[in-house]
C-alpha cells in the first residue's frame, strides 16, 4: 500500500517540466507511504510517475517504484497488494515470462503485458495504479473492483494529473478546485462525497474495475469495464451455499491476504466478522497479532469490547494488545484527523483510532472485518429495505403520495422523531429510494435550510441519487435476482465503497497502516453470489460457524454492532442540539469550507531520493 | 454560530449596498466560527448566475415583495432555534430584524452605510430601536458618529468595517480598445465618476463636475467627462451639459454590467467625485485599485476611504475652485497609473480578517437586548472545532 501520483501529456506538442510538481504531490502523499520515494519521467518528460512506499511485499530495493519490466518497456506505479501473485507468476513464467524482482509489482506488469485488461480479472486484491507503455506511448490507468484502492484523476488543459488522494492534486496540481456542487449537495445526502465525484469540481475518481487507456493525440477514451461487481451476483444461477464450501471460500480468503514478508495484524472487535478471521488465520497457521480499541467510556459495562477480543485472543494463542482511549485522546486528535481525511466525511473515526493502536504495536498491515456485513446480511436494512419496497408496491402511487402527506407529518412530528421518518412513504416507491431513506443524512426534501438552491439544483441533478442506485443494480433485477441479493449490492456499491473503504484507505494511511479487507474480494463474490441471490442467503450465524477455533456460545452471544462513544463526542464538538451526527456534518463541512488545501500542510516534503 | 441576516440586496443586485453585504456574507462564509447563514433579501433585482457562498442560503423566496419577507423572516425567526446572531443589513428593516432577535434571545446588529442612518428616519418605531441594537456595523467612523448621536447608541457598541475591494480584479489596465470606440475618446483625456444619476442622490457631485468642465476644456481642449450610471436625473444632467455647452464633452455610458466596471475605470486619466453625502464611497477605493489618480470630497465618508488623503486627493466639494484646480493639476501632472500601496488596507482579505476579528472578540461579548443582562454570553463556535480552523483566506 502506498501513495502514487504522475502526469500525462495528451498531445505531442505539450512537454511539461511537471517533475516538481509531481515532486511536491509525493511530498504530499509522504504519510501514505514512509518507506521510500520515488520518481521517474519519460525521456520526452510526457510522462511523469511519482510514488510513495510502505514497504510490505519485496521490501528490499528491487521491490522499489516506479518499476519496469525485464524489457523496459512497461513502466508502473502502483498502490495496493496482489494476493495471488505468486501463482499469477507462476502461471506466467510457463509462459514465459521473466522477472527480476520478488515483488507483486512487476507480476502485475505482465498480467497486463501478456494479458492484457482482461488479464485484470484474475488479480486477485487491491489495486491502483498507472502504466505507462512507452512502446504505445499509452497510459494505463486501473483500479481494483471493489474499489478498496482510490485512483483521482484530473484531465485539464491536455494533461492528466492522478493521485491517491483528491486532496493532494488540489493542493498541488495546477487543476480547477472550485467546489464541487454534487459532492456539497452529496455530503449532506449520505454524509460522505459519493464517487465519482470529489470535493473539488475538477477531480474525479476512476471508476472501480475499470481501465482507463491514454494514448498520445487521440481523443481521451472513457473508463473500460473489466469487472462489474453488481454483475458478479447474477453470473451463476442461485444456489445456496454449503458450510464446508463457505469455510473454504474464507479460509482461502484470509490465506491470500496473510501474505506479506512482514507481520499482519488483525483489527479484532467483540463482532463475529473480526473473530472469524482471526480465527480463520490462526487456522492456517499465521502468527497472530491482534489489536483491540477500547474506550475509557465504556469500561466495566456491557458494550466494552475489550474483555471479549480479549478472550478470543487467548483462545487463539494471539499476541495481543488492547489499546484503551478516551474523550482526551479524541480532543487531542481531532485536528490530525480531520486534516488526514482527504474529503469530508462523518465515518472514519473508529478505522482512524484503531489504525494508531495498531501503528503503535508496530504493524504496517492489518486485517479487518470490513465487508462481512454487505456479505452476510449484517445491517439492518437487509430487513427494512426489502420491506419498504414491498410496502410501496402496495399502494398506488407511493411517490406523488407521499411527497403530498410528508409536509403534513413533518409538521404535527415532534422533533425527537427523525425527519426521515415523514419519507417513509415517499421512499418507498423502489429499493433504490428505500435504500437511500436508510442510508441517508438528510433526505432532498430537507437540503432546502442547509443549503443555498445554487448548489442543490446542479447537486442532485448531477448526482440523480434514486437513478444511479437504481442503475447499479440493473444487472441484478433484469435477472429477477432477489431482494437481498439486490440489497446487498446496494450495500457494497454504495455505504461500504463511498464510505467504509475509502475512510478505511485514509485513516489508515494516517498511521502508515495498510488495512486488508478478507471479505471484500472478488473471488469471496465469485463463490458466494448463487448463494445470496438464493433462498437461503448465508448469514452471520453461516459465518459464525466458519471459526471453529471458538466456541459456538462465544460467538452467539457476541452482538453485531461496534459501539462507540464516538457520537457524543462529535455532539460535544458540535453543538448538542443536533441530531444523530447532523451537527457533525456542520462541523466538518466548517472546517472544510474554512481551511483551504494549502493551508493544510501534512507532510513536509522531503528531498527527492533518485530511485528510478 | 447559526446567522440570520436580513438584508435589503445582495446577490442579483447592483450597488454600494449590495456590494458590501455580498462582501459580508462571503466573509461570513470565510470565518470558522459560522455555521451556515440564512439570508433572507428584500429584493432580489437581477438574476443570480453564481454560486453562492457554501454556508450561506440565500432565501430567494422572501424576495417576492413586503408580505413574503415578512413571512419568510419570521419562518426562519419561529422554525430555528438555534440562531444566535441576527443581521439587519439596512435600517429600515430594524423592526422585523429587532423582534425576531429578541423571539430568539439572539444578539441584533445593525449595519450602517451613508445617508440612510445619518437621521432619525421617517418610522418613529425604528428611530426608538435603534438605541436597543446590540451591535452596529458601519461602513466608516462618519456614519457611526451621526448615527450614535441621533440614537443615543453608545459608541462603545459600534464597529467599524469599511468596504473592500477585489484588487485581483481591479488592476490597472492599459485602455480597452473597443470602449474607446463606443464612447469616441480616442486621443482624448477623460475625467470619470460612476453612481446612480438619482435626484435624490445628488449629493455625488456630477452638477459640481460638469460645471467645471468649461473652464477645464479651455486649458485640456481634448478633456472629455465620462458619466458612468444611470437613473431618473440623467434627463437633467444632458440639459444641464446642453446649456453649459459642453455636450460633446460629456459622455453619459448609462449603466454597465459589473464585468465591465474594471475596463471602465482604466478608461480614466482621473476619478472626479466631489460628494457630500457617501458613507463611503467605494468606486474611489475601486478607481484607485486600478491606479487612477483619486479626486474626491473632505467633507463626507470620502475622507476615510481615501484615508485622509492618503489614497487620494481631498477637496472641499462646496469650493469650485478648488475642485478645478485638483483636477487641472491632476491632468498636467500626468502621472504613470501605479496602484497605491496603501489601497491594501481595503483588499477582501483585510476585509475577512476584520470580520472574523469581529466576531470572535466584539460580538463574543455581545449580551442579547437590553434587559436581558443574565443571559449568556454568546458561544462562538462550539468545542474545540472553532479553535482548529485556520484564519481566513
Amino acid at each position: 500500500m502506498c501513495g502514487i501520483a504522475g502526469v500525462f501529456a495528451l498531445r505531442a506538442d505539450l512537454k511539461p517540466m511537471h517533475k516538481s510538481v509531481v515532486e511536491k504531490l509525493n511530498g504530499w502523499q509522504q504519510h501514505r507511504g514512509p518507506d521510500g520515494e520515488g520518481l521517474w519521467s519519460s525521456d520526452d518528460d510526457a510522462v511523469v510517475f511519482g510514488h510513495r512506499r510502505l514497504a510490505i511485499i519485496d521490501t528490499g530495493f528491487s521491490g522499489a517504484q516506479p518499476m519496469s519490466d525485464v524489457s523496459g518497456r512497461w513502466k508502473i506505479t502502483y498502490n495496493g497488494e496482489i494476493y495471488n501473485y505468486r501463482s499469477l507468476r507462476a502461471e506466467l513464467e510457463r509462459l514465459g515470462c521473466r522477472f527480476r524482482t520478488n515483488s507483486d509489482t512487476e507480476v502485475l506488469i505482465a498480467v497486463v503485458a501478456q494479458w492484457g485488461a482482461d488479464g485484470l480479472k484474475r488479480v486477485r486484491g487491491m489495486f491502483a495504479f498507472a502504466l505507462y507503455d512507452a512502446l504505445q506511448r499509452e497510459l494505463w490507468l486501473a483500479r481494483d473492483p471493489n474499489g478498496i484502492k482510490p485512483l483521482y484523476v484530473s484531465y485539464a488543459d491536455g494533461l492528466v494529473w492522478f493521485a491517491s488522494q483528491a486532496r493532494a492534486l488540489a493542493d498541488c496540481a495546477p487543476v480547477d478546485t472550485r467546489r464541487e456542487a454534487a459532492a456539497l449537495t452529496g455530503f449532506y445526502l449520505w454524509g460522505h462525497v459519493p464517487e465519482p465525484f470529489s470535493w473539488w469540481k475538477d477531480i474525479v475518481m476512476l471508476p472501480p474495475g475499470s481501465v482507463q487507456r491514454i494514448r498520445v493525440g487521440r481523443p481521451l477514451a472513457a473508463p473500460q469495464i473489466f469487472y462489474s461487481i453488481p454483475e458478479a451476483y447474477v453470473a451463476e444461477p442461485p444456489r445456496p451455499i454449503v458450510h464446508s464450501e463457505l469455510r473454504e471460500v474464507m479460509l482461502s480468503s484470509v490465506r491470500h491476504h496473510l501474505v506479506a514478508d512482514i507481520p499482519v495484524g488483525i483489527f479484532l472487535s467483540a463482532g463475529i466478522d473480526s473473530n472469524v478471521i482471526a480465527a480463520l488465520a490462526a487456522e492456517v497457521g499465521a502468527k497472530l497479532q491482534t489489536v483491540t480499541l477500547a474506550f475509557d467510556e465504556y469500561k466495566g459495562t456491557p458494550n466494552d469490547e475489550a474483555p471479549l477480543a480479549e478472550a478470543a485472543a487467548k483462545i487463539l494463542g494471539s499476541e495481543h494488545a488492547t489499546v484503551r482511549i478516551g474523550r482526551d485522546d479524541f480532543e487531542e486528535s481531532l485536528d490530525h484527523f480531520l486534516r488526514h481525511m482527504d474529503q469530508p466525511s462523518l465515518d472514519g473515526l473508529n478505522t482512524y483510532l484503531v489504525s494508531r493502536a495498531a501503528s503503535s504495536q508496530g504493524l504496517k498491515v492489518a486485517l479487518s472485518g470490513l465487508g462481512g456485513d454487505e456479505l452476510f446480511g449484517g445491517y439492518p436494512s437487509f430487513r427494512q429495505v426489502p420491506l419498504l419496497e414491498i410496502l410501496g408496491q402496495t399502494i398506488p402511487a407511493p411517490r406523488k403520495l407521499g411527497a403530498f402527506i410528508r409536509p403534513i407529518i413533518h409538521s404535527v412530528m415532534p422533533r425527537s422523531v427523525s425527519p426521515k421518518i415523514s419519507g417513509l412513504l415517499q421512499y418507498s416507491e423502489s429499493i433504490g429510494s428505500a435504500y437511500f431513506l436508510r442510508r441517508a443524512v438528510y433526505i432532498a426534501e430537507e437540503l432546502d435550510d442547509l443549503l443555498d438552491a445554487s448548489w442543490i439544483e446542479e447537486g442532485l441533478d448531477k448526482l440523480a441519487t434514486v437513478k444511479s442506485l437504481m442503475q447499479s443494480i440493473e444487472p441484478i433485477r433484469k435477472q429477477h435476482g432477489s431482494r437481498h441479493a439486490q440489497t446487498s449490492a446496494l450495500e457494497s456499491c454504495w455505504y461500504m465503497r463511498n464510505q467504509l473503504l475509502h475512510d478505511a484507505d485514509w485513516a489508515g494511511m494516517a498511521h502508515g497502516v495498510e488495512i486488508r479487507v478478507p471479505y471484500v474480494d472478488t473471488a469471496v463474490l465469485d463463490h458466494l453470489a448463487p448463494a445470496l441471490n438464493s433462498r437461503i442467503p448465508p448469514s452471520k450465524a453461516d459465518l459464525a460457524a466458519c471459526a471453529v477455533k471458538l466456541p459456538p456460545e462465544m460467538l452467539k452471544r457476541r452482538k453485531t454492532g461496534f459501539v462507540t462513544p464516538v457520537r457524543e463526542w462529535t455532539a460535544r464538538e458540535s453543538g448538542p442540539s443536533d441530531r444523530g451526527l447532523r451537527g457533525w456534518a456542520d462541523a466538518v463541512h466548517r472546517y472544510y469550507r474554512t481551511n483551504t488545501p494549502s493551508s493544510l500542510p501534512l507532510a513536509m516534503p522531503l528531498a527527492v531520493g533518485a530511485m528510478s | 454560530m447559526n446567522v440570520l441576516m436580513l438584508l435589503s440586496d445582495g446577490f442579483g443586485a447592483l450597488g454600494g449596498m449590495s456590494k458590501f453585504n455580498r462582501d459580508f456574507l462571503q466573509a461570513l462564509d470565510a470565518s470558522a466560527t459560522i455555521n451556515r447563514v440564512h439570508a433572507v433579501p428584500r429584493v432580489i433585482p437581477d438574476s443570480i448566475n453564481e454560486s453562492l457562498p457554501e454556508s450561506v442560503v440565500y432565501d430567494r423566496r422572501a424576495a417576492r415583495g413586503k408580505i413574503a419577507f415578512v413571512r419568510r423572516a419570521a419562518a426562519h425567526a419561529w422554525y430555528d432555534s438555534r440562531i444566535e446572531l441576527v443581521v439587519c443589513g439596512h435600517v429600515h428593516l430594524l423592526p422585523v430584524a429587532y423582534f425576531i432577535a429578541r423571539h430568539r434571545n439572539a444578539c441584533l446588529s445593525l449595519i450602517i452605510h451613508g445617508v440612510e442612518a445619518w437621521k432619525p428616519t421617517g418610522s418613529r418605531l425604528t428611530n426608538r430601536l435603534a438605541r436597543s441594537i446590540d451591535r452596529l456595523i458601519a461602513v466608516s467612523e462618519l456614519s457611526t458618529e451621526k448615527f450614535c448621536e441621533w440614537s443615543r447608541l453608545p459608541a462603545a457598541k459600534a464597529f467599524v468595517l469599511p468596504n473592500c475591494v477585489d484588487l485581483d480584479r481591479f488592476i490597472p489596465q492599459p485602455r480597452d480598445t473597443a470602449l474607446v470606440r463606443r464612447y469616441g475618446l480616442a486621443s482624448s483625456r477623460v475625467i470619470m465618476t460612476l453612481g446612480r444619476l438619482e435626484s435624490r442622490e445628488r449629493y455625488k457631485g456630477f452638477d459640481e463636475v460638469l460645471e467645471a468642465m468649461p473652464a477645464l476644456v479651455a486649458r485640456f481642449p481634448d478633456l472629455k467627462y465620462l458619466i458612468v450610471g444611470d437613473g431618473e436625473d440623467s434627463e437633467r444632467l444632458h440639459n444641464k451639459a446642453d446649456q453649459l455647452g459642453i455636450h460633446d464633452r460629456v459622455v453619459f455610458a448609462g449603466r454597465i454590467p459589473e464585468n465591465e466596471k474594471v475596463r471602465h475605470y482604466n478608461l480614466a486619466d482621473a476619478y472626479v467625485m466631489p460628494s457630500m453625502g457617501e458613507g463611503f464611497g467605494i468606486v474611489l477605493i475601486e478607481a484607485a485599485a486600478c491606479g487612477i489618480p483619486v479626486i474626491g470630497s473632505n467633507a463626507d465618508g470620502s475622507r476615510e476611504a481615501l484615508l485622509q488623503g492618503r489614497l487620494g486627493r481631498l477637496i472641499d466639494p462646496r469650493d469650485a475652485q478648488q475642485l478645478k484646480d485638483a483636477i487641472a493639476e491632476t491632468l498636467a501632472a500626468g502621472a504613470p497609473r501605479v496602484r497605491n500601496e496603501a489601497i491594501e488596507t481595503f483588499g477582501t482579505k483585510e476585509f475577512r480578517a476584520r470580520v472574523d476579528g469581529w466576531l470572535h472578540g466584539q460580538l463574543g461579548h455581545c449580551r442579547p437586548g437590553r434587559r436581558s443582562t443574565k443571559s449568556p454570553e454568546l458561544d462562538i463556535g462550539h468545542g474545540r472545532l472553532a479553535n482548529l480552523a485556520g484564519g481566513p483566506h
